[in-house]
Formats: C-alpha cells, structure tokens, sequence
C-alpha cells in the first residue's frame, strides 16, 4: 500500500515538473536581446595589458569621456549609457572569448573596440552571428563591408594613409623610396597598399623590411633598406617606441633620408623618449584632420574645448594621450549615439543601413564629418586625415601640417 | 663591411643577452631540475630597478651601483620564489608542481610591472653611450655583455669546480639520492641555486636595460629566447649556453639582414629545431642514461 502511494506522489511530481517545463518552453527563445529598457550596455574591447596596453588606455580614456558627454546629453534615446570593459590583452583568442562574454553573459548591444585588425577577424563571426553593431579600431583594408557589415572603423584607413603617404613622397619629387612595417595585420596590410600605390605612381621601390613590435635593435633591417640607396622611407608603425627605435638605428647608422609615416609615427613623446627630439626633424606623419594646423593657425573651436573637456576629466593622463586618437574614441561614442537615434533601433543591420545612408548627416563631436558609405565602413577617410611634422607642434596636441 | 659589424656587433650583443638568460636557466636546473617560466620576468625586473633610478645624468659609478642593487633584489626575490616553489615538493625531480608555480610567478611580475609601471614600453637612456666601428654606432652595452658573460661563465665554474658548496651543487645534478645520502643540505643548496641563477639575470637585466624590451609583456620572450639556447647548447651546460646565445643572435641578424624581417623568429626555431633532430642532447650535452 505505502509503495503504491509512495509511486503515485512520484508520479505526481514528475508530471508537475513536465507541466512547468511545457509552459516554459512556449515562451519565445531569447536571440539575446537585452532588454530596451534600463541603461544601454554598450562593451569596450580595449588591450590593457600587453604590447597594446599604451593605445588601448588611450582610447578607454576617450570612450570613457564620450560616455560622460552623451549621458550629459541626456544619453541614448533616453537610455544612460553603461559601459562593460574588458581587456583582450592583444590577443585575437582572448578578443573571441571577451566578445562572447560581452554579447552572451553581459548583453551588450554595442561594442566600441577591438583595437588590432588581427583581433577583429577573430571577432567577426561572434558579432555577425548576434547582430551587434561595432566601432572597433581597425586599419586592414581586408576588413571590408561584407565581411565587417554592422563594423565602422574609427582608425585611419591603413589604405588610406598609404595613399596620403605615397602622394607625399611623389609631391616631393622622390622615386626611389623603402618601406618598412611592423607585422601586425595593419602593418602587412600596409604594406601591400604601399607597395601598389608606389607602382602606380611610378615610384621604385628599393627594399621592403618589416620588424616586430617591441623590437629594440632594428639595425639589421635600416642597413638592408640603406643598400637600396632611397630618397626616403615610407614607414607603417603601430608604436610610437618602435619608430622611435627605427630612427635610433638609422642615426646609428648615419643615415639621414626623410621617412614619411603612418598614424603611429606621430606619437612625439613615444619617440622623443627613444631617439630624442631632433630625431623627428625629418619625420613627417598622418593625423586626425583636427589636430593639424599651420603655425599661426588657430586650432578648430571643438579641437579647443576638447582639449580643456578631458584634460579636465582626466588631469594625471592628460600629458601621456594620443590626443587625436582619444578624440577619435570620443567621437565614436557620439556616432554610435546618431546611429541608434537615427536608425531607431540596437540592431547590428539597422544601425549600419542608416550609417551608410546618412554618414553626411553626422558629426563626430571633435572630427565633423563621416566618411562612411555601403562600399567603405571606416568613418574617417582621405578628407579627414592630414600630414603633420611629429616634432612640431603649434599647440598642445596640434601639430604642424606638413603642407603649410 | 657595415654588414659585418651590425651582423657580429649587434647579433653577439644581443646573443650574450640570450647567454646570460640561458646561463642563469642552467643554474637552476643543475640544482633543481626546475626551469623556471618567470626567468624572462625576472630580467625585466632587473631593468625596471634601472629605469626607476637612471637618469641621462646618472654617472656612470652610481649605475655601477644600480646593476649591483638591482642584482642584489632580484637574487632575494627568486630566492623567495624558491621557497615558495620548493615547500611542497618531496623531490623536483619526481613532482610537477614547479610548473604551476614558476608559471604563477610569472603571471604576477608581469601584473606587478603591469600595476607599478603601466603598460608603456620602458626607455632607459644609454648611459654608457655608443662607439663607432665602420661608420656605424654601436653601444658599448654590446660588447660590456658579452664580457659579462665571459666572466659569469668563468665564475660559475670555479664556483662548482672550487668550492665546496658549489661541488655540492654540481652533485644535487648528478646524482640527488646519494647527496642526499651523503648529508648534502638538499634543500638550502637549491635554493642557492635559486638565489645565484637570480644575481645572474638581475645583474643582466638591470645592466642591459638600455637595449631589452622593458614591459610587463616582454619577458616571456627572453625566456623563450633562453631556453631556446639552453637546449641547443645542451641543458645545464653553461660553455653551450655561452656558444648557443651569441650564434642565436648572429643567425637572426644574418636571417633579417638577407631574408627579411619576417624570418626573425622563424630563424632560431629552424636552429633549434635542426639541433634537436640531430642531437636531441644539445650540442654539447650529454645524453642521460635512462634506467627500464
């Protein structure tokens, strides 16, 4: 008798628990939609340790100043703006892992980050698969609208520079140049854009050297590029050291040609600390439009109050920021703003769409104007990018452009 | 003739960096069996006590005594790290655990660093300065580190063949049960080991400052670096450990001048690589006889 009851309470219980499992599962399965109420999360995929960890400050320093901005603004669509950091250390496995994290646990409806091309390829398939719109700080021309489509770089097209760079040179009337790069993806990528534009200026090219980041002895690779005999080097850093290690080693070397740089080679305090001063006489570099000037020229009025605005938010790191580049993850902050406003909407592919649609519509608080389109997802292109002289500036984080 | 001089300047220079690492590596192992992930750490250590105090104008004798200091701590933390890592093993020849540990050694520096210093590459202005050979610049840290590692190879072997403590040592290596039988103190002779292989790399890493990697990331790749020496020269053996480095460092210098930049981490691999296809033991190794 006790065993038969003992089996219909069991019984009982199981069919219960069938019950509440049935009417669970008709619920709608979550496509990881957080909610729309409450604050919007958005994820910083930031290296904070490692190779990476200078720049990757920088830029948690400006979205963390874009962040204050917009949530002074009253936020998105009303929503303040929560961020979520993570460090990927520089490495592509950990970036998998972060943005997994981000999307899955966190339930980020935006990711500004991550910094290296090599990291965002590996990251790609996490944020396709989920629909999460990003600004990630990205150079490669690989990382093209289909396969980066809810992806708006804010770095300086690696294709872009190379253009400004070879156009330079041919300006100046050299036809025999070097090139030289460290071997991240940016750097290869780089590399290849140099190498094609030079040709197709007519420019020879006598050497090709690449280096790793973090190398102090570059020696081996300025005397191979020397024996070519160039006019000049075109040079393609990530790091404000490694160029500064470059111009160390061609000192050594007594080789004294103008070198033509990208983005990174104009990080003044990075390569001063390494070859001093008078090394950058010589040294021209690309540059956010906005932190460009002629001497005498005033820096633009939001160049100005962004200067004073995050000084102010962060008065011990002021000294030490790339100061465009902080104001470039500043900006990303304000877009990633208009395109949700604009679009309406979280989702990775309406937020694209209306970027795409209505890049001439939207300003960046420090950089005016968006370059983007449904052929290129950088947001800051040729228009938006000047020459300046690294070891010249006309005002604290202005320098001299070298068109002046 | 510039080829030459940056090839064998720069690439011995460099090499006898890798020297001491491997050097300080085998020290270790001949008294423990223990080799120890945060070797590349300690030497960052050993620069960042130079970057804290060195200035462009430091002299040149409180330098000197900067690199004894910086010797000096490193000796005491790896000491400290030794009897962390060795409390818990019965024997470092039969358990595992040093890998665990020496691995989470590693993972603190570099957070130490990480937390201390910040993230930025370190830059230590070159004191001593450069000299010209063949119309090219060279510091004059290149040449002081190989001496360095001439005289440190010399030292240890008096050490060991000369003193009764370092002949207790070179016997740990040998043979550890009959020191053991023999009333060797086992334990306090490991961690001289410990404490020697760590005046060895913080002596390296505070006087190579100028021209290493300093971040909290770079360590790693000097031990990488070293250990990769350490067995083409033959584990344990310090003229190997001397030879190995300064070839290492030629035949990248040579792979970067000729073949490009890309083949300077691919060239040392190859060596290695070669070396252990050939003669497993290191070149100058001995194979260990093993009992079945």
């Amino acid at each position: 008798m006790t065993h038969s009851r003992a089996t219909r309470c069991l019984g009982a219980a199981i069919g219960l628990m069938l019950v509440a499992t049935a009417a669970c599962s008709t619920k709608k399965p979550s496509n990881n939609t957080a909610s729309s109420d409450g604050p919007l999360k958005v994820g910083l995929m930031v290296p904070l340790t490692g190779n990476l960890a200078q720049p990757g400050g920088w830029i948690q320093e400006g979205v963390e100043y874009g962040v204050k901005q917009v949530n002074a603004a009253g936020g998105v669509d009303n929503r303040k703006v929560q961020l979520v950091t993570v460090d990927t250390a520089g490495d592509p496995t950990q970036a998998v892992t972060d943005a997994n994290k981000l999307i899955n646990q966190d339930k980020v409806q935006f990711i500004i980050g991550p910094i290296t091309s090599d990291a965002m390829t590996a990251v790609l398939p996490v944020e396709n698969q989920h629909g999460v719109a990003s600004i990630p700080v990205v150079g490669s021309a690989e990382l093209t609208p289909s396969k980066m489509p809810y992806g708006f770089s804010m770095l300086l097209n690696a294709a872009d520079q190379a253009k400004a760079m070879v156009t330079f040179a041919q300006k100046k009337n050299y036809t025999r140049v070097a090139i030289l790069h460290d071997n991240g993806q940016q750097g290869l990528s780089a590399d290849g854009a140099l190498k094609a534009d030079a040709k197709d200026a007519g420019l020879t090219v006598t050497g090709d050297q690449q280096y790793s980041v973090g190398d102090t002895d570059i020696s081996a690779q300025a005397l191979s590029l020397k024996r070519g005999n160039p006019q000049a080097v075109l040079l393609f850093p990530t790091d404000g050291t490694d160029v500064g290690h470059v111009l160390q080693a061609m000192k050594n070397l007594s080789w004294n040609v103008p070198v033509v740089g990208g983005y990174g080679a104009h990080y003044s305090t990075q390569i001063a600390a390494v070859s001093g001063p008078s090394s950058m006489a010589n040294l021209t570099a690309t540059a956010y439009a906005p932190f460009g000037a002629c001497p005498g020229q005033s820096a633009p009025s939001a160049t100005k109050a962004f200067l004073s605005g995050i000084k102010a938010f962060k008065p011990n790191a002021f000294a030490a920021l790339a100061l465009d580049l902080a104001a470039a993850s500043v900006d990303s902050v304000s877009i990633m703003k208009q395109g949700m406003e604009g679009a309406g909407s979280t989702s990775g592919a309406k937020f694209a769409s209306w970027v795409e649609t209505h890049s001439g519509s939207i300003s960046g608080l420090i950089n005016p104007s968006v370059s983007a389109s449904q052929s290129s997802h950088y947001l800051f292109g040729p228009s938006d990018m000047v020459l300046v002289r690294p070891g010249k500036q006309v005002s604290t984080g202005v320098y001299e452009r070298a068109d002046c | 003739m510039q080829e030459l001089v940056i090839t064998l300047v720069s690439g011995i220079g460099q090499g006898a960096i890798i020297t001491l690492v491997a050097m300080s590596l085998n020290v270790l192992y001949n008294a423990t069996g223990i080799l120890n992930f945060a070797q590349g750490d300690f030497l960052v250590v050993g620069g960042v006590v130079t970057f804290l105090v060195v200035h462009r104008g430091t002299s040149l004798a409180i330098l000197v005594a900067i690199v004894v200091a910086g010797a000096v701590l490193v000796g005491l933390m790896m000491g400290a790290q030794g009897v962390l890592t060795l409390a818990r093993l019965r024997s470092s020849v039969d358990q595992h655990s040093w890998l665990v540990t020496t691995l989470a050694a590693s993972a603190i520096i570099e957070s130490c660093i990480l937390l201390e210093e910040g993230p930025a590459q370190l830059v230590v202005p070159n004191r001593p300065g450069t000299f010209e050979l063949a119309g090219v610049r060279q510091p004059w840290l290149y040449p002081v580190l190989l001496g360095l590692a001439i005289v440190a190879f010399f030292g240890l072997r008096a050490f060991h063949g000369h003193t009764t403590t370092g002949l207790a040592m070179s016997a740990l290596r040998q043979d550890l049960d009959a020191a053991r039988a023999a009333g060797a103190p086992i334990r306090l002779l490991q961690l001289a080991g410990f404490g020697i292989s760590g005046l060895l790399i913080g002596v390296t890493g505070a006087l190579a400052a100028p021209v290493i990697s300093l971040s909290q990331s770079s360590g790693i790749t000097y031990a990488l670096s070293g250990f990769a020496a350490a067995v083409i020269g033959g584990l344990g053996n310090q003229l190997g450990a001397l030879i190995a480095g300064p070839v290492l460092g030629v035949l990248t210098e040579v792979a970067i001048f000729h073949l490009g930049g890309e083949y300077e981490q691919i060239a040392p691999l190859v060596l290695l690589a070669m070396v252990l296809l050939v003669r497993p033991e290191g070149v100058l190794g001995q194979a260990a006889p093993r009992r079945v």
